[in-house]
């Protein structure tokens, strides 16, 4: 059984037109209430985007749309922050600048990013710094420094201790874990 | 001619009545929440055919003066809560009321509450609480966005006077499973 949630349903005209609509493109409802729409078993949704298209010209929009796309739009924020080439301000926060991005109240972002991703924002920003660390590692020269200033780390032991306590390594045991791999392999390869 | 329709609450409301006006070949000028501009008047076979249709869709066509009164101010105040026109809640209730209709407080007040068994205030709460749980459900706004954006003076105030109406405080509202919202014209 699919939920649909839409935005804007308010009376019984409301909630006929909805039907109507549905029913045009093909779908079979269970049942349907102010903002929710069940679908019956064995109906599928082909495409949500079919759905928003058919309610926009009534006024109504689908509403998982809207958190699904804030989601995007935390994520690629914190690609572009910490993907090793932003200009850190001084001080930075993250919640304030990514409410001032998206122009939305930091509490709610978060709560919608931590219910639909399982993971709240500072722990997928903690994962996703620690792989650009590997990354860095194992693929650049960079020394520890270069890679903490890089990503907004405060300090050399801030980023270690972090690395430890994620991965269970300290990095430069993992750098020569990787280049002892490496070596590894070139000889396996050279024969 | 002017004609004046009970229970018509939104943008789909509306549509649905051009539609029927448009299937009986009733011209018009100018449709909006709980009226609608007629270019002639009708036969009255024509009118009572109309009068029945609407009834299927669950509007109704006033007659009574004072029933219409009413019917305009509910209009106003749904219009109001659900940002359908330009006003927002800069002035008093009583003063926008008074301005739209261009009568006297005191007279449509006691008219309305004798009518409705509630009072202007009591509804415009209502209609007031049934836009937040709507808002609750959809999950964008914080509590204090939306505060702001209902006019009320602080979230102290919405959080009060919420529980005061549906028994339950707004972050318990959110947490119920099942879908406990209202449609405006039932309220």
């Amino acid at each position: 059984m699919q939920k649909i949630y839409i935005k804007g349903m308010v009376c019984f005209r409301c909630i006929s037109t909805v039907k109507h609509e549905l029913e045009s493109i093909g779908l079979q409802l269970d049942d349907i209430s102010l903002g929710e729409v069940t679908l019956s078993a064995g109906t599928e949704i082909t495409d949500l985007n079919l759905i928003g298209e058919q309610l926009k010209p009534f006024g109504f929009s689908l509403l998982e749309d809207k958190r699904a796309r804030l989601v995007t739009d935390v994520k690629q924020l914190v690609a572009v922050i910490y993907g090793g080439d932003f200009d850190f301000p001084e001080p930075f926060r993250f919640s304030t600048y990514i409410s001032e991005k998206l122009q939305r109240d930091y509490d709610n972002i978060s709560s919608v990013f931590s219910i639909r991703e399982q993971k709240t924002i500072e722990k997928y920003i903690i994962d996703f710094r620690i792989e650009k660390i590997k990354e860095y590692l194992v693929y650049t020269p960079q020394t520890l420094a270069d890679i903490a200033f890089r990503l907004g780390f405060s300090s050399v032991a801030h980023l270690s201790r972090q690395f430890k306590t994620i991965s269970g390594f300290n990095p430069s045991y993992f750098k020569s874990l990787q280049s002892d791999k490496n070596q590894i392999s070139k000889k396996i390869l050279q024969p | 001619m002017h004609l004046y329709i009970k229970n018509m609450v939104c943008d789909r409301c509306i549509m649905v009545v051009r539609q029927q006006l448009d299937d009986q070949q009733l011209a018009y000028k100018n449709i909006q929440l709980g009226q609608v501009e007629l270019v002639e008047e009708p036969t009255p076979a024509k009118l009572d055919f109309f009068r029945e249709t609407l009834l299927k869709t669950g509007f109704e066509l006033l007659d009574d003066k004072k029933t219409r009164l009413v019917e305009q101010i509910k209009n106003i105040i749904i219009s109001l809560v659900q940002g359908y026109g330009e006003d927002e809640f800069n002035k008093k209730l009583s003063a926008i009321l008074e301005e739209k209709l261009q009568l006297d407080y005191h007279y449509f007040t006691t008219l309305f509450s004798s009518v409705e068994g509630v009072t202007i205030e009591k509804y415009a709460i209502l209609q007031r609480i049934e836009k937040v749980k709507e808002l609750l459900m959809y999950d964008e706004l914080s509590l204090s966005e939306i505060s702001y954006q209902l006019g009320y003076s602080s979230v102290q105030h919405l959080s009060q006077q919420f529980k005061k109406v549906t028994g339950l405080t707004p972050s318990q509202f959110k947490q119920l499973k099942e879908n406990n919202r209202k449609p405006l014209d039932k309220i």
